[in-house]
């Protein structure tokens, strides 16, 4: 039986696929505090309600959403409607941390949707991976949002959510790319509401401080704001030259 | 606070509504909803619902006209359904909302238990809805309140159902749109417009219909100088051959 | 733009002249006469009976209208003005049944019979990612590569997996999770399109015989289903593979090496050819076709045809389902249509792989974010922009000032030891009060309300036990089902000195009061 001795390759659980990496991929003259440039385009699926397809940077997320529609007696609610995410990777099928993603989106699409005026039916949100160069949650809970716009759905307010890391000088990067989160000391993502800038749901992994925390808060609250402001570009872009 | 004609997204708040004289009231429409979580003071708050662009029309209503693909069953529109299920005294039809509605055996003109409507599945049909909320499944009837049937009933003999947006439908009903009228000046043609975002078109030919519902789906983003020298190009294109 | 047929209507009579003269544009600019049959440009066929009678028509026509071009005996070639090229198409369409039947249905987005949808192939940042829109069909396809051991009927061979994945975001109906039977025809055909062509060479994916090969997998996600998933699906599968690297690997020995991005560079596939698929649609038990059938028309297809073939005119897989009887000619027919758009796909494939090696060697931007055209209407962009530090220095100020004054430092309350009680068994603290932040005093004086409440309901269900066992007649034997309703004097005095908040008092003695009176009434009434 032969040895293999494996080298260092960029991969994703079992599979890899080879990223070819531009000079230039990280970028000197990117600051750490600045939210990669963000890219839209809404209304690109003809079968679904809404659909949007957004880019933080590189990483690419498309999002469909359906709704209301008929639920599945198992899951039909009588005061409120089913909130159903799909989150389909590029590679491989789904598993537990897709499941996990799904989870948290349903759950924080479910105070952001106004569920009580449609009971016994549901929303289904599907959201394909396209490209992953790190921050895919908060840019998959963006696309999520967008895609609820596009499709007028009745929300509460909306969200958006920010990725911060911890990287190994202590250093507090917002919105990293896939390398730079591989290296981080320490994971932080908030989803904003827009009513008040306040904390709809939170995800954090590694060690950090309870000031470093505090500062994430608050600087993610603050790109919150560039991020709604894009959804109103956004909208305003399409809907007012809408005869 | 954001001005009429403006662009709103879920969240923003409204205030300096305008009441009427008479009653101080103000009628909010759909995207607009009062948000009353500050029960202590009693404030309650106007808020938006739906991205769209605030609306107003003398003196005292508000509205959000949002872009909407699906269909949500309000009461006194109507709508082209199909139908799916013969079930009993009620046929279920789908009206392309969440629920199926349900549409009585009795609802259409000249019925009678012994005298039944000759419905089948896979029928359209052109209805007016009298039941739609968000806790009961929507009820749709084929005849007017004096039993008549103005209109409603059954879709026969061909043509072609067209789906589209539920802005689109709105559009070409207003009254400045002046697709229909032009198109119709030309082309003689049939046709039942549902306010569920379904079209239902009938030429004299394949040819004209596919003409009509192309010129329609053109037309969703047009304005109206634009639809009129479509639909002047349209006619030339067709009467040229 | 719209095919001859399509203006022609069901009546015999011939079409005036006169009303086809105003607006013409141009569709097309001549026919090729040949051993008695009229080829237009699309390969549509009419028989003999009307190439006598339309030629005729078309010379008087054309000398009359000035646009006769050319008049070839020989290869019967007769080329015409764009004028009368449409009125000698009408005409033929008019004089032959046959014609009419085939070419009389028009496409709802105008398209001819053998037309495709624009198709746009879009290649991501990863090597092996492709996105390809077919009309409003839009399907992504990633390739990636494993490690693996081979099958034992092949020890030398790598293996190529094919994976398709459709999910709710293409069309509702969908469920996710289960493979419908469409979605499972749709895997098989590619299979048999990919696989069992020997697209790919796997020979060459092996690394060390029978014990470890590559493994290439081709994961197909299906966006919008709006008609025609195979030839997207192919089309993107194809493109995908000839753009996939994968890593470079050394065998030395019993050591194998896989190398990484930095050490060397990766290694394209070795694709032999590119099969792709062509659909037909039939109708009428196969007497009309139509290439490229969108959803509404796939909806009421009543056959399909599938040629899988190479642009070195090797059909490489073929399928008919569906109900219908198709000629030998028709077959073949239907081939010859697929080797020009199998070329016509095919060029396309390597336009776009060039442009995007070209893309990626010269420093451009490539991938998806890049080829999102911002100027549309439904797309925006916003660039990186920098955040203003100003307005929540202060804040980060102030509460970092906060917490620090907060923070407790783990000397003071809990001193953890562990005090070790038997085998397996350790207690940390020995119990006692609670140290939380809570007034003891209150505590006790709410326990002892408790107490006194309890007590009052015991009291209460005795009398309440004794009533109900007096009136045998209303049955109701079980004490623990009577609801008691306590009543403002229970709530006695004390209690409201104790409370801090304000509690609203319920006024219930009365409610008691004359629950007892109904019972006794009904008491009385019954024995009365």
């Amino acid at each position: 039986m032969g040895r293999i001795k494996l080298l260092v390759f960029v991969g994703i659980i079992n599979s890899m696929y080879l990223k070819e990496f531009d000079i230039l991929e990280v970028n000197p003259e990117r600051s750490s505090q600045q939210m990669r440039t963000i890219t839209c385009e809404c209304g690109i699926l003809s079968r679904c309600d809404g659909s949007c397809c957004l880019c933080q940077g590189d990483t690419t997320i498309m999002a469909s959403v359906n709704g209301p529609v008929e639920v599945k007696s198992s899951k039909e609610c009588i005061d409120q409607a089913y909130i159903e995410v799909t989150y389909k990777p590029k590679v491989g099928l789904p598993g537990c941390p897709e499941k996990s993603l799904e989870n948290f989106i349903s759950s924080t699409c479910k105070s952001v949707i106004s569920v009580n005026l449609h009971p016994r039916a549901s929303f289904s949100i599907v959201l394909q991976e396209v490209e992953n160069d790190g921050s895919l949650m908060s840019c998959c809970v963006n696309a999520a949002c967008m895609a609820l716009l596009n499709a007028a759905v009745p929300l509460n307010y909306m969200m958006a959510a920010v990725t911060i890391i911890v990287s190994e000088d202590g250093e507090l990067v917002l919105d990293p790319t896939e390398k730079q989160q591989a290296a981080a000391v320490a994971y932080m993502m908030f989803v904003y509401s827009s009513k008040d800038f306040s904390l709809i749901a939170s995800s954090s992994s590694g060690q950090y401080s309870d000031e470093q925390f505090q500062r994430c808060l608050l600087i993610g609250a603050e790109s919150s704001k560039q991020v709604f402001k894009f959804y109103r570009d956004t909208m305003e872009k399409q809907l007012i030259s809408k005869v | 606070m954001p001005e009429v004609g403006s662009v709103v997204l879920p969240g923003d708040v409204i205030t300096d509504l305008k009441g009427s004289e008479s009653s101080g009231k103000t009628v909010l429409g759909p995207g607009l909803r009062i948000d009353s979580q500050n029960v202590q003071d009693e404030r309650n708050e106007i808020v938006v619902c739906k991205p769209g662009i605030l609306r107003h029309r003398d003196p005292n209503v508000y509205w959000v006209d949002s872009h909407q693909k699906r269909y949500i069953p309000t009461k006194g529109d109507s709508i082209i359904g199909i139908v799916t299920i013969k079930s009993g005294d009620n046929f279920r039809v789908d009206i392309g909302s969440n629920e199926l509605a349900s549409l009585s055996y009795l609802a259409f003109e000249g019925a009678t238990k012994r005298n039944r409507p000759d419905v089948k599945i896979g029928d359209l049909v052109y209805a007016r809805i009298v039941v739609a909320n968000k806790d009961m499944e929507p009820e749709i009837v084929c005849i007017d309140s004096m039993g008549r049937s103005s209109g409603l009933g059954v879709i026969r003999e061909g043509g072609f159902l067209l789906h589209c947006s539920l802005n689109l439908v709105r559009k070409i009903l207003s009254k400045e749109c002046p697709l229909l009228k032009l198109l119709g000046s030309t082309l003689p043609y049939e046709t039942a417009i549902g306010m569920n975002g379904r079209i239902w078109i009938k030429g004299r030919s394949t040819v004209e219909t596919i003409t009509i519902i192309n010129a329609i789906e053109k037309s969703e983003f047009s304005s109206n100088e634009q639809i009129k020298a479509m639909v002047r190009q349209t006619m030339d294109h067709l009467s040229g051959f | 733009m719209h095919s001859a047929g399509e203006f022609c209507q069901s009546s015999t009579e011939p079409l005036a002249l006169n009303s086809h003269r105003r607006g013409i544009t141009d569709i097309i600019k001549h026919f090729r006469v040949s051993k008695g049959w009229i080829n237009t440009r699309d390969c549509t066929t009419v028989p003999p009976c009307v190439w006598g009678d339309a030629v005729c028509f078309c010379r008087e026509v054309a000398t009359r209208e000035g646009g006769i071009l050319g008049w070839e005996a020989d290869e019967a070639r007769v080329t015409v003005s764009k004028p009368c090229a449409h009125i000698l198409l009408l005409l033929h369409c008019h004089l032959s049944p046959l014609y009419l039947e085939c070419h009389m249905k028009a496409r709802l987005d105008g398209r001819e019979i053998y037309d495709y949808r624009p198709i746009q192939i879009k290649f991501g940042i990863s090597q092996g990612c492709c996105h390809v829109t077919l009309g409003n069909t839009r399907i992504l396809v990633q390739v990636s590569c494993e490690v693996t051991a081979p099958k034992q009927a092949r020890p030398s061979e790598g293996i190529l997996f094919v994976n398709v994945e459709i999910s709710p975001m293409a069309a509702p109906q969908y469920e996710p999770g289960r493979l419908t039977e469409e979605a499972v025809e749709l895997t098989r055909l590619l299979e048999r399109c990919l696989k069992e062509s020997r697209c790919v060479d796997t020979e060459s994916l092996c690394i060390m015989t029978g014990i470890k090969v590559w493994q290439i997998r081709c994961d197909i996600h299906i966006l919008n289903h709006d008609g025609n998933l195979l030839d997207c699906a192919s089309v993107a599968a194809i493109a995908a593979l000839a753009h996939f690297r994968r890593p470079d690997v050394t065998v030395s020995g019993e050591e194998v090496t896989i190398h990484s991005l930095e050490d060397r560079d990766p290694i394209p596939l070795s694709v032999h050819h590119m099969p792709l698929c062509v659909t037909f649609a039939f109708y009428k038990q196969g007497k009309f076709l139509l290439v490229d059938p969108s959803e509404k028309e796939e909806r009421v297809m009543e056959g399909k045809l599938v040629i899988g073939m190479n642009k070195h005119r090797e059909v490489c897989t073929l399928q008919m389902t569906g109900s219908m009887l198709l000629l030998k000619d028709q077959v073949l027919r239907c081939s010859n249509i697929t080797v020009k758009k199998v070329t016509e796909m095919t060029n396309l494939i390597q336009k776009a792989l060039e442009n995007d090696t070209k893309a990626r060697s010269s420093g451009q931007k490539f991938g998806f974010a890049s080829s999102i055209e911002i100027s549309r209407l439904s797309s925006n962009q916003l660039e990186a922009t920098n955040m203003s530090k100003e307005s929540f220095e202060e804040k980060i100020q102030s509460i970092v000032q906060e917490s620090s004054d907060e923070s407790y430092t783990s000397d003071d309350n809990c001193k953890t030891e562990v005090h070790i009680l038997g085998r397996g068994t350790g207690v940390i603290g020995e119990g006692g009060p609670s140290t939380w932040d809570v007034d003891l005093d209150e505590d006790e004086e709410m326990i002892a309300e408790l107490e006194n409440e309890q007590g009052q309901k015991q009291n209460r269900r005795e009398i309440h036990s004794e009533v109900m066992k007096t009136a045998g007649s209303l049955g109701d034997e079980s004490e623990e089902e009577q609801t008691i309703t306590l009543q403002s004097e229970d709530f006695s005095g004390d209690r409201m000195e104790i409370s801090a908040e304000p509690r609203t008092t319920i006024d219930l003695t009365k409610a008691l009061k004359t629950e007892k009176k109904q019972k006794s009434l009904k008491k009385s009434k019954l024995k009365s």
